[in-house]
């Protein structure tokens, strides 16, 4: 067979089939509706870009770069009043989710330094002694005293670790101890004392089970410690934490003399910032850390 | 002006690229909506699309292209299995008219798609490879191999690559 007739076959072939009905109209119909749409998005992300272009050089001004859009919340460490979690190791990635996360209400940068001595040692936590070897995030929770640190390090994920510090008294204003061994009644009609007081925004009550079962976490690498320890030799306790702005002073004052009180302990978290601040307890045995 | 333009080339060819792409890929309503892609993307690119010396060439290696996507998502390669009603035998030294078409049904995808851009849509080499998704080399071996298969004496001008 030649070529010509192949191409002849092949044009009877087509010919032979059934007519496709075009329709140009359908066709313009449906490039207009794209053409819309394509619009429409493209003057939606040209807005967004020209936003986020605007947030990043507004806060580049102020020093800061960060993803627009989502504003930060990193404040200066004297406007962190409690700590819920502390994140380390402070990196950019940590940061854009704590900025994202709807956890956290703000947090501040905390220097690497070694705190395990002074009035820190109320709170052995695993976290402080990360932050021996690495800068880390003070979190506080969007509601204060909240343990949010599971949720956190879900969305860290691999990036980084959260700590939970809203069991330490680094997560409340005041933490009223009752003395060891009193009847639960005292600790009772103090709380109903603080739950009707105007400067108190909430109070939680920590029996001995409650107690003893963060000792027990905090403790864990001394098995002997908690081994002689029992959860009556711990004592109950109150955590408050204040309205804003409200005197911590005069609190503590008010409730120091409650019958059963033992002992009031306040907000450490200035010394967390600066360790130099903290009093000095020597003597006073700490949960050591492991060494790094 | 433009519009009319276009309108016109759509109602030449819109027919006639749907029935070849029809044939090399064996799928009418795919070949229907490939060949409508086509012509929507040579509507958008119109400007450039009619300064060509062929734009139904253009709407071609696009349609086939789109033909090609489906096919490569849905995993569903048209034309494998012969039609049951053509006879498989397309050996016969002595080739009638019947037998030229069985043998082009009987042809593999490829070389199918090959034959029918090449000899009834009549594409240059260059723009049958561009809708094959090969090189040319690879589009000549194809064709050799089709026209072996269908015993097609070939001019010693159907290499060229000229506008015919």
């Amino acid at each position: 067979m030649h070529l010509d007739e192949l191409k002849d076959e092949l044009t009877t072939l087509a010919d032979e089939m059934t007519p496709f009905a075009g329709n140009v109209e359908a066709l313009r119909r449906r490039e207009r509706r794209r053409h819309v749409v394509t619009s429409a998005i493209a003057a939606t992300l040209a807005v967004c870009l020209g936003l986020a272009a605007v947030a990043v050089i507004a806060h580049h001004t102020s020093g800061k770069i960060h993803v627009a859009g989502v504003p930060s919340k990193e404040v200066p460490s004297d406007e962190i009043t409690h700590i819920d979690a502390i994140v380390v190791p402070a990196t950019p990635e940590a940061k854009l989710v704590l900025d994202s996360s709807p956890l956290v209400e703000r947090y501040a940068l905390v220097h690497r330094s070694d705190r395990s001595s002074g009035s820190l040692r109320f709170v052995p936590n695993v976290g402080l002694c990360a932050l021996q070897t690495n800068d880390g995030y003070a979190v506080d929770a969007s509601t204060p005293g909240t343990d949010i640190h599971d949720g956190l390090q879900r969305a860290l994920g691999a990036r980084a670790t959260a700590y939970d510090a809203s069991a330490t008294n680094l997560g409340v204003d005041l933490e009223i101890f009752m003395r060891v061994g009193v009847a639960p009644e005292y600790a009772s009609a103090v709380l109903y004392a603080l739950r009707r007081d105007p400067d108190v925004r909430s109070v939680r009550y920590v029996t001995t089970t409650d107690a003893y079962a963060v000792f027990k976490k905090d403790f864990s690498d001394q098995p002997a410690l908690v081994e002689r320890t029992k959860p009556s030799d711990l004592p109950e306790s109150l955590r408050v934490i204040l309205r804003p702005n409200r005197p911590v002073g005069s609190v503590r004052q008010r409730y120091a003399h409650s019958e059963g009180v033992d002992t009031i302990i306040t907000n450490s978290v200035p010394t967390l910032f600066d360790p130099a601040r903290s009093p000095k307890f020597p003597g006073t045995p700490v949960s050591p850390c492991a060494k790094p | 002006m433009a519009g009319w333009e276009f309108d016109q080339f759509y109602g030449t060819y819109f027919d006639r690229i749907a029935r070849a792409l029809t044939l090399a890929g064996g799928d009418r309503e795919l070949a229907h909506d490939a060949t409508q892609e086509g012509f929507a993307r040579a509507l958008r690119h119109w400007r450039k699309v009619r300064s060509m010396d062929r734009p139904d060439s253009w709407v071609y290696v696009v349609a086939m292209n789109t033909m090609r996507d489906h096919w490569r998502r849905t995993e569903r390669r048209r034309g494998r299995t012969p039609d049951p009603a053509v006879p498989a035998d397309n050996t016969s030294p002595v080739a009638t008219r019947v037998s030229v078409r069985e043998a082009i049904a009987m042809l593999p995808p490829r070389q199918r798609e090959a034959v029918i851009l090449r000899y009834l849509a009549d594409l240059p080499l260059t723009d049958v490879a561009d809708a094959m998704g090969c090189a040319i080399g690879t589009v000549k071996a194809t064709l050799h191999q089709a026209m072996q298969s269908m015993r097609v004496e070939l001019d010693d001008t159907e290499d060229d690559d000229a506008p015919r």
